[in-house]
């Protein structure tokens, strides 16, 4: 991962189930190897969690 | 201020009250929770009597709790005082005589349902939470996150529909949206 930005866009695939097996692979080692991105990836889907129940809500 | 929101402000102004000692808020605490916890208890084997002591109780519970510092307001007072007042009032049941199934059953179903409220309100929170970072995070912001998160539009949908000139400047601009939103939303 380049940089924070390239990351991002990784996790998003990664989240939204768009990355072929390899890559998902590559995504999971690096984050195992870098706490840092770990720490960052939880955070993202937390918030990428947030925003769907909050949509879910939004709509009852 | 939804009629939600101003319950909670009223239910608030009287915990200020208790926490100042006025004796106007406990009286007002009384006239309106009482009946509800005497029409529980002597519904279940108890007297008048019974239900000012236990009302009495809880009172006392929920001013420790405000002195102390640690009470957060997390549902409606009712719900609290009534809650507590039914399991002081199980236990008091459970120290003259062992508690029946039945009674088992309500007390575990008591304390479900404070977890459920629990849950219920921290989820409500979350929604407050998102929605006043979302308004703060303004347009097109706003519309670009939800396009991408929730309505899983790609990015090159997004580059047409906010006529960027390439699906670069529209990523570069849903990252720069996403960490605002970051902000905001975690540093409450």
């Amino acid at each position: 991962m380049k940089n924070n930005f390239d990351f991002i866009e990784r996790a998003d695939l990664y989240i939204k189930d768009e990355l072929n097996a390899e890559d998902k692979l590559i995504f999971e080692k690096y984050c195992d190897e870098n706490p840092h991105a770990a720490e960052e990836y939880k955070q993202h889907r937390l918030l990428f969690q947030k925003l769907r129940e909050y949509q879910l809500r939004k709509n009852l | 201020m939804s009629r939600n929101q101003t319950l909670l402000q009223e239910d608030q102004d009287l915990i200020d009250g208790i926490t100042n000692g006025s004796t106007e808020s406990l009286r007002i605490v009384y006239k309106e929770h009482f009946p509800l916890v005497a029409q529980y208890i002597i519904k279940n084997s108890g007297s008048e009597e019974d239900a000012k002591d236990v009302f009495q109780e809880a009172i006392i519970v929920l001013y420790d709790k405000i002195n102390k510092g640690d009470f957060i307001l997390s549902s409606r007072l009712q719900t609290y005082i009534y809650s507590v007042s039914r399991f002081i009032w199980l236990k008091k049941l459970n120290s003259n005589n062992p508690l029946t199934v039945a009674m088992h059953q309500e007390l575990e179903e008591t304390l479900a349902v404070e977890d459920d409220l629990q849950e219920s309100n921290t989820k409500e929170m979350q929604f407050h939470l998102m929605e006043e970072s979302l308004n703060l995070l303004g347009e097109p912001c706003q519309t670009i996150i939800k396009d991408f998160y929730i309505h899983d539009l790609s990015m090159q949908e997004i580059c047409e529909k906010f006529g960027y000139t390439n699906a670069n400047n529209a990523k570069t601009q849903k990252y720069k949206c996403l960490q605002r939103l970051k902000k905001l939303y975690f540093s409450y």
